[in-house]
């Protein structure tokens, strides 16, 4: 079914989808004999044929297959991935088999694991598996396709980009949220609409969730911020499940009422999810078969979005503000930072900026040497889950961009293209695809045009490709660029003319500027970028890349004259009255004083402090060159390690630090030890000695062991960490040979603390000369004498210092 | 019926910091790790998805230190007899916050950032914590509500009733539909994850217990 044909079905009539389909197959006891509800297709077919058949009778338009985990990600882990083509087909054909008038859809729905950063999928995984699903439900011509149950904003877009590459027909996308108006994972409606709109579905929606009749009060906001068409599949109510039967507290009566309240908002597609029945779907159909849906007004907003929330960029006060802050030119910290791999400054900028007002925060991680490809994707990924703004992806590298953009979870702004039409070319198709904004530069190969009417003409030239790629004007922001005062006095008013007129030949179009370059070489320049940027305001400036700290409450009239040219005077007046003055703001970060510290006492304090910012490694290169010759470099650093290190103990004995206090202040001492044996190599190096540590056989749990390993390197030993779950004679077999100080064994359970002593056991029938010390939330102390231990450590600083009393 | 609800499942700042040994008086606390910490909470908010499943049956108290539930579940403990001595129902809840935050802590075990990981798994045990305690304060308002009282929450595990009988508890309130299933060493795996029981008495009177509230 082509897009057209099912667009015009929907402003005729409202359709009407099917129920339940698992609790229903639950109900009737389907599922014995199958490992997946999707089995019974192949398996099982006339259970499967009967579903689909009794919501034909009770009036369903829309049967959606049983396809709903036919993805590589489920199958693989029940060995039935050969057999996914034989299930998509069947249950596809089923329904064709039943009748030739109702509409089917494929079903996609969540893969199971949430992608990186909430879980551990790739984008490009989860989009190969959606793929790998909805290029079968096309093979087999379902007419349209539902990816419904998502909770996660990221796998929505990969299920609808993966969707849209494979399929040409109709797309519902619907998500499932809780009362509040928010998924699981934290993303609201509006910024779910926001996704499904910039991602062109056609239809879009809510489903399962809460219930109909709450799931009625969020599908009324959906109905007034969209101008798509609307599917409502509400379950019966959250699922209780008492006495061991799933119950959902919804009566059909209240789902129908629940549904016709929907249906006033202007909702197009009905239908019902977990715990509706085919008698839902008969109450339904009675009450709004082939009825016209009601008329919707227009919503004319315009939204950008991250995960968690979405901004109309037409209600929000001008101009909307764009942090520059986190962009390494000219900022040697930042780059530092970036070099060592942290991302912390820039996370800490990310913050700092938001609070100071940005709406918007530009994100720029071109430096030289650096895969600027990995690097911006992670700073995307780390940010947009700390702050809430929506993100403006600044690169000239556009593998960068569409990387980065494609891991976004919103809609961004991309940054930037200019009038040079290979890279229109290159540019454009990202935008349409990902559904961003676009900051279009009216700049070409050329450079900079002078006048405001030329700058317009390469406006007009990116326009004519926009309209050419299909893109909504309304996701465009020019930039028509400003020249330093101090070397081109007119060139502001040129700016400001090229604004205004924009504005009226392209009212659709937004427009942004980087007000910054306007003050270049001049004195006080906040005085000129504020006040410059009043007047852009007034020229119809809508975003405004600044740094948030600064005052941009000054609205000099000096400085007006200045950048209107006024006169002659008006650049010696301004140098009179501000050539002295200095409205610098004051720097973020304080400086610290630590170049006056020894190298010998940084380290001491970055251990303390838990602070992996400053440069251990350089630090660390200090000590051993300072080092006199008659010492061992090796013992220097770390005699000031262990020293830190006694002090951290001290004060986590003392509940003065606490448990991620230790973690961090290990984590330094481990870096400086990896550093210090990285650069001696073997040479004076005199090794402590290795531990062996894991958490015992039928013991799963891995945290406090790998904290003891933590705390241990952060010691010098050299740590052999046997994992979770280990078998007792791996364990001594491992001990046997590398013959280390201690054997250190963890265990949470009492029902797994027996294989400690069988460890033990082990150890004395084979006489092997090596400590034990045990651990975990059962363990006592008096639990290690019965045994036999050699320690018991209550935490991992315990087992630390116990295991250096073993050396002595 | 009582008609539970796990929305609004909280991870308060304070609890989070509280779990990880954060002590107010004494303990240090810079903004660095306060803001990793918080952090570190948003993310655990956005991983954790709260699911139960609950029983209710009328009990019988068995002469030799044991109960049985209309439907024939059985708990042979001596100190599960003296919880519910009073008692005329029971419930049995399993509660979890599902595997996403789990697979997320290992995720940060495997980078060796664990830092992220011990945060994480320590806001997953106040959720879970949480879950269970939500759930127990419902059923508690229920039952005040039929003049009944509650006793404390008792799991396996506590006292004589060993944790190997954790399976029968979990079958008999049908906790796989929820996905949550026990290993061989009686882990339930998703492992923030918190099974328990409690006991209904009628009325004030018959009260003897001191665990009833």
């Amino acid at each position: 079914m082509n897009k057209q044909t099912f667009l015009s079905i929907m402003q005729n009539r409202v359709l009407l989808m099917d129920g339940a389909t698992g609790t229903e197959l639950q109900r009737k006891n389907y599922l014995d004999g199958v490992i997946v509800p999707e089995e019974l297709n192949i398996k099982f077919p006339e259970r499967i044929k009967d579903i689909y058949a009794t919501y034909i009778q009770a009036g369903s338009d829309i049967i959606l297959a049983n396809t709903f985990g036919i993805n590589p990600i489920k199958l693989k882990k029940y060995q039935l991935l050969d057999k996914a083509d034989m299930m998509v087909k069947s249950g596809i054909n089923l329904i064709r088999e039943l009748s030739s008038d109702v509409i089917v859809a494929g079903d996609i729905s969540s893969l199971g694991e949430y992608i990186d950063p909430l879980g551990s999928l790739s984008f490009d995984e989860a989009y190969e598996a959606f793929s790998f699903q909805a290029s079968l439900l096309s093979k087999y011509a379902v007419d349209i396709i539902v990816i419904e149950t998502i909770t996660e904003i990221k796998e929505l877009k990969a299920a609808i980009l993966a969707t849209k590459d494979n399929f040409n027909g109709p797309i519902i996308a619907q998500m499932t949220f809780l009362q509040d108006g928010i998924t699981v994972t934290g993303t609201n409606l509006q910024s779910f609409i926001t996704m499904a709109e910039s991602l062109e579905v056609d239809v879009l929606g809510l489903n399962c969730s809460i219930g109909s009749t709450e799931l009625s009060d969020l599908i009324k906001f959906v109905c007034s911020n969209t101008n798509l068409p609307i599917s409502f599949k509400p379950n019966a109510g959250m699922p209780m499940l008492i006495n061991n039967k799933t119950l959902f507290p919804e009566s059909k009566d209240e789902f129908v009422e629940s549904s016709l309240k929907a249906y006033s908002y202007g909702v197009n597609i009905f239908g019902g999810c977990c715990g509706t029945t085919p008698a839902f779907i008969q109450a339904l159909s009675t009450q709004l078969k082939n009825k016209k849906p009601i008329f919707r007004k227009n919503s004319n907003k315009y939204f950008l979005s991250t995960r968690t929330v979405a901004f109309d960029v037409n209600c929000t006060q001008k101009p909307i503000i764009i942090g520059e802050r986190i962009n390494p030119t000219n900022r040697q910290r930042l780059q530092r930072e970036l070099y060592k791999g942290s991302l912390s400054f820039a996370i800490d900028e990310a913050r700092a900026q938001v609070k100071s007002g940005a709406k918007l925060l530009d994100i720029n991680m071109g430096i030289s040497n650096v895969d600027e490809v990995i690097l911006l994707k992670n700073a995307v990924n780390h940010i947009q889950e700390i702050v809430s703004v929506p993100l403006c992806i600044d690169s000239s590298n556009t593998n960068a961009i569409e990387e980065t953009v494609k891991n976004c979870a919103g809609k961004p702004i991309i940054n930037s293209v200019n009038g040079n039409i290979d890279k229109l070319k290159i540019i454009l198709p990202i935008v349409k695809r990902y559904g961003t904004m676009l900051v279009a530069l009216t700049t070409n190969e050329h450079g900079i045009p002078e006048t405001a009417e030329r700058r317009l003409e390469i406006a007009t030239q990116i326009i004519n490709y926009v309209d050419k790629y299909n893109i909504k004007r309304s996701n465009i922001i020019f930039d028509y660029l400003v020249l330093a005062i101090s070397s081109s006095p007119t060139q502001s008013i040129e700016t400001l003319k090229a604004m205004e007129l924009s504005k009226k030949i392209f009212p659709e179009c937004s427009l942004i500027l980087g007000i910054s370059n306007i003050s270049f070489g001049m004195p006080s320049r906040q005085v000129i970028n504020s006040t410059f940027l009043k007047m852009t305001v007034e020229a119809g400036l809508d975003f405004a890349i600044i740094d948030p700290h600064a005052d941009w409450k000054i609205d000099n009239k000096i400085a007006r004259d200045l950048l209107l040219n006024k006169d002659k005077e008006a650049m010696r007046n301004y140098m009179k009255v501000f050539s002295s003055k200095n409205y610098q703001q004051v720097p973020l970060v304080k400086s610290t004083n630590k170049k006056h510290l020894t190298y010998d006492k940084q380290l001491y304090n970055a251990i303390l402090d838990g602070n992996e910012n400053n440069n251990i490694n350089e630090i660390v290169k200090q000590i051993i060159t300072a080092t006199p010759f008659h010492k061992n470099p090796f013992n220097q650093v770390s005699s000031c390690i262990l020293k830190a290190l006694n002090i951290v103990g001290q004060r986590f004995a003392s509940k003065q630090f606490f448990l991620p206090q230790i973690i961090m202040s290990a984590k330094v001492a481990q870096t400086a030890f990896s550093i210090v044996k990285k650069i001696l190599k073997n040479e004076n190096i005199k090794p402590i000695g290795s531990i062996i540590i894991a958490t015992v056989k039928g013991d799963i749990h891995d945290i406090g062991k790998n904290i003891v390993g933590a705390v241990l390197e952060s010691y010098g030993f050299d740590v052999v960490d046997m994992g979770i779950n280990v078998d007792s004679y791996a364990i001594i077999s491992k001990a046997k040979k590398i013959k280390p100080i201690a054997i250190g064994l963890s265990a949470l359970m009492t029902t797994t603390m027996p294989e400690m002593k069988k460890v033990i056991h082990l150890r004395n029938i084979n006489k092997i000369p090596v400590k034990v010390i045990i651990g975990g939330a059962a363990v006592t102390k008096q639990y290690a004498n019965d045994i036999g231990a050699d320690a018991y450590a209550k935490d991992a600083m315990e087992a630390a210092i116990s295991i250096k009393t073993f050396i002595k | 019926m009582l008609r539970y609800s796990l929305n609004n499942i909280n991870i308060s700042h304070n609890d989070l910091l509280r779990k990880l040994g954060y002590i107010k008086q004494t303990t240090d606390l810079t903004n660095n790790i306060l803001k990793s910490i918080n952090d570190v909470r948003c993310l655990a908010k956005k991983l954790i998805v709260p699911q139960c499943s609950l029983a209710c049956e009328r009990l019988l108290l068995n002469k030799n230190a044991s109960i049985t539930t209309d439907n024939g579940y059985n708990i042979k403990s001596y100190d599960v007899s003296k919880l519910l001595k009073d008692c005329f129902k029971i419930y049995g809840i399993v509660v979890t916050i599902g595997i996403h935050l789990e697979n997320k802590v290992h995720y940060f075990i495997n980078r060796s950032d664990l830092f992220h990981a011990v945060v994480l798994d320590a806001a997953g045990s106040v959720a879970v914590e949480n879950v269970i305690t939500s759930l127990n304060d419902q059923i508690k308002q229920y039952e005040s509500n039929h003049n009944n009282l509650i006793t404390k929450r008792y799991s396996p595990g506590y006292g004589d009733w060993l944790l190997n009988k954790n399976q029968s508890l979990l079958d008999w309130l049908g906790a796989s539909k929820i996905g949550i299933h026990i290993n061989n060493s009686f882990q339930m795996k998703p492992e923030k994850s918190i099974s328990a029981i409690l006991g209904v008495a009628k009325s004030k009177e018959d009260i003897s217990n001191k665990g009833l509230n």
